[in-house]
């Protein structure tokens, strides 16, 4: 009689406790702002939007426009960008067994930066375009960074290692940022935007900006979902993954390229915000145990969480001025990536 | 019982060869293990074995063809122990013995109720109840030895190839874990392969021995046609004495003898 065992897989607690706080998060996100609105007729009147249902929020006409076109599409494009930034963070972690891996690693931050700062310099044609081009060439500059990471990463193909593909990447956003630093110079009257896009902000959101992103995110978010046990596999290092029967290049190349989607879609519209990769993922392992079985819906969810109520600090706390949310993150992810780093350099 | 069988195979790395034309039949059942000086080219024979380097040649488990499998089906044949496993933090001793079902599960699904039966069942034969709920980091070394069969175990697979199962461990521990090796092959029927750097303790426990030295086999057979001071001598520049106790073979180092240089008083 075999005995009993359970693996330490997802408990349902767990992801209705995260859910709980995300949800908690949004709605504080939504009422709390220059003009507070009440949780009853905020919800009255989002119920009044869905078809078939007749109601009267009371609320004014300009109150609802600022729920609906101002809150909720901010609230909900940070809980996007947030839940990828964690999800990428984590994915990253896991195929690389780096526990500083984070999405900005692979050269994708600084080819979207690339991409950003060309469109802001060259502005004065760019106006005339039907769409803002600044998201999809920050799009198109992070892709352009993670393919740059791969060609160089995969030139030395035997020998080829997680770290030399982390090695590229550094080399690459090097690169990158060279090139971007010398746009930024060559048109210095645009700097000052250049900046406040590289320090991350989510003060344009609008529903557009959620739809450009929403479809990558959620191929992304499927995909490495579909891979959490995969991740675990990885952990015991390539050779004794591959010896129980895990295809591993064809794991890796398929969660990088995930992540990285991901992460182009959501820093194309949010600008650059560091550390959520490295601070959600972690807490979630300090707090439910390290299984990506865990580890990757958990850092979704609190990922969201995270950055809706870090944007809320933002635009509150120096109100009607706004603090970049890339400012806050990095405020407190820097101090946390200490922690990591020197709790990783325990010798196992 | 799938015969193990490997003919003409080479292999090497950047155009140096590190393994030469080597040819083994591993009788069903058996303990084989292969002996050689350090760099002789053991492991990457293991390694080649559970598919693990490119080669050239044929390696044949029963009706499968190593070079021509797939990753799922050699760990359906093959259970492969390297010498310094890979224990991540964080990771219970359930949820590392159940990656040794990695082979039978769905790319995207996760283990079934017969997966936890097969790993409840390795876990209660390794006695590994008590340490179920651990950290496989916080294991001492004993333990970890034994967890790391636990999920070679949980594969099923017919042919087990441990590399230096006892090179961390302790006298006490080498002689605990290679007689847990030595029932589970009585037990189940599984064909162990393995390397071994301590001579005495091969002998102790293998049928037979094949020693390689630089890439080729250049001895094979039983105990006494192996373990032999000659070919110690020869292929590891060690000096040594042979001596048989019962339940095998002893090798003892002997200092190599110099001329006593007289000291003045």
């Amino acid at each position: 009689m075999a005995a009993d065992v359970e693996p330490i897989g997802l408990k349902p607690a767990w992801l209705v406790v995260a859910v709980a706080v995300m949800l908690s998060a949004l709605i504080v996100g939504v009422l709390i702002g220059p003009v507070s609105l009440d949780l009853g007729p905020a919800l009255k009147d989002l119920a009044g939007r869905l078809p078939f249902v007749e109601v009267s929020s009371g609320l004014t006409e300009q109150q609802s426009a600022i729920l609906w076109e101002l809150r909720v599409p901010r609230v909900a494009l940070a809980g996007l960008v947030g839940g990828m930034l964690a999800l990428a963070g984590a994915a990253y972690q896991g195929v690389f067994r780096n526990p500083l891996a984070d999405p900005y690693l692979l050269g994708v931050a600084a080819g979207a930066g690339l991409g950003a700062t060309v469109v802001i310099a060259l502005q004065p044609v760019a106006h005339t375009w039907p769409v803002d081009p600044l998201p999809l060439a920050a799009f198109a500059g992070a892709l352009l960074g993670v393919s740059m990471t791969y060609v160089l990463g995969r030139a030395n193909t035997r020998g080829r290692t997680t770290a030399t593909l982390i090695l590229a990447g550094v080399a690459t956003a090097s690169f990158l940022t060279s090139i971007q630093a010398y746009v930024q110079q060559r048109e210095d009257d645009t700097a000052r935007q250049v900046y406040g896009w590289i320090l991350g902000r989510l003060t344009t959101a609008s529903w557009s900006e959620v739809a450009l992103v929403l479809p990558y995110l959620l191929v992304a978010a499927v995909v490495i979902v579909l891979h959490r046990r995969m991740l675990d596999m990885l952990s015991v290092g390539d050779e004794e993954a591959a010896s129980l029967g895990v295809n591993t290049n064809r794991v890796r190349l398929l969660i990088v390229v995930a992540a990285s989607l991901g992460t182009a879609a959501a820093v194309s519209v949010s600008g650059l915000i560091g550390f959520v990769g490295v601070i959600v993922p972690h807490t979630v392992r300090m707090l439910f145990g390290s299984s990506y079985r865990s580890v990757v819906p958990l850092s979704i969810v609190f990922g969201a969480a995270f950055l809706i109520v870090a944007d809320l600090v933002g635009r509150t706390v120096i109100a009607p001025a706004e603090i970049p949310i890339g400012v806050i993150t990095a405020f407190l992810g820097a101090p946390f990536f200490m922690v990591v780093l020197r709790r990783s350099a325990v010798p196992a | 019982m799938r015969p193990v069988s490997i003919s003409r195979l080479s292999i090497s790395y950047d155009g140096a060869t590190v393994v030469d034309s080597f040819d083994l039949e591993v009788i069903p059942g058996s303990w084989v293990t292969l002996l050689g000086p350090n760099g002789a080219g053991k492991t990457t024979v293991l390694r080649a074995i559970a598919g693990l380097v490119p080669f050239e040649g044929e390696v044949r488990i029963g009706s499968l063809d190593v070079g021509e499998a797939t990753r799922k089906q050699i760990a359906r044949t093959v259970a492969y122990v390297p010498q310094r496993p890979l224990l991540p933090v964080g990771t219970s001793v359930t949820d590392y013995v159940l990656m040794g079902r990695n082979p039978y599960i769905g790319y995207f699904a996760t283990e079934k109720a017969s997966d936890l039966r097969v790993v409840g069942g390795v876990i209660e034969r390794l006695d590994l109840m008590d340490l179920r709920r651990r950290d496989v980091a916080s294991l001492s070394g004993g333990e970890a030895q034994r967890v790391v069969l636990a999920r070679a175990l949980a594969q099923e697979a017919p042919l087990l190839l441990l590399d230096e199962p006892t090179s961390e461990l302790d006298v006490g521990h080498q002689q605990q874990v290679l007689e847990l090796i030595d029932q589970l092959r009585l037990a189940t029927g599984v064909t162990v392969l393995s390397t071994m750097h301590d001579l005495t303790l091969a002998g102790q426990y293998s049928q037979e021995f094949v020693l390689i030295d630089r890439g080729l086999a250049v001895a094979r057979g039983a105990a006494e046609e192996v373990l032999r001071a000659d070919l110690i001598e020869l292929h590891y520049g060690a000096s040594v004495e042979v001596v048989a106790n019962g339940s095998g073979f002893v090798v003892i180092p002997r200092r190599p003898i110099h001329e006593e240089v007289p000291v003045e008083r």
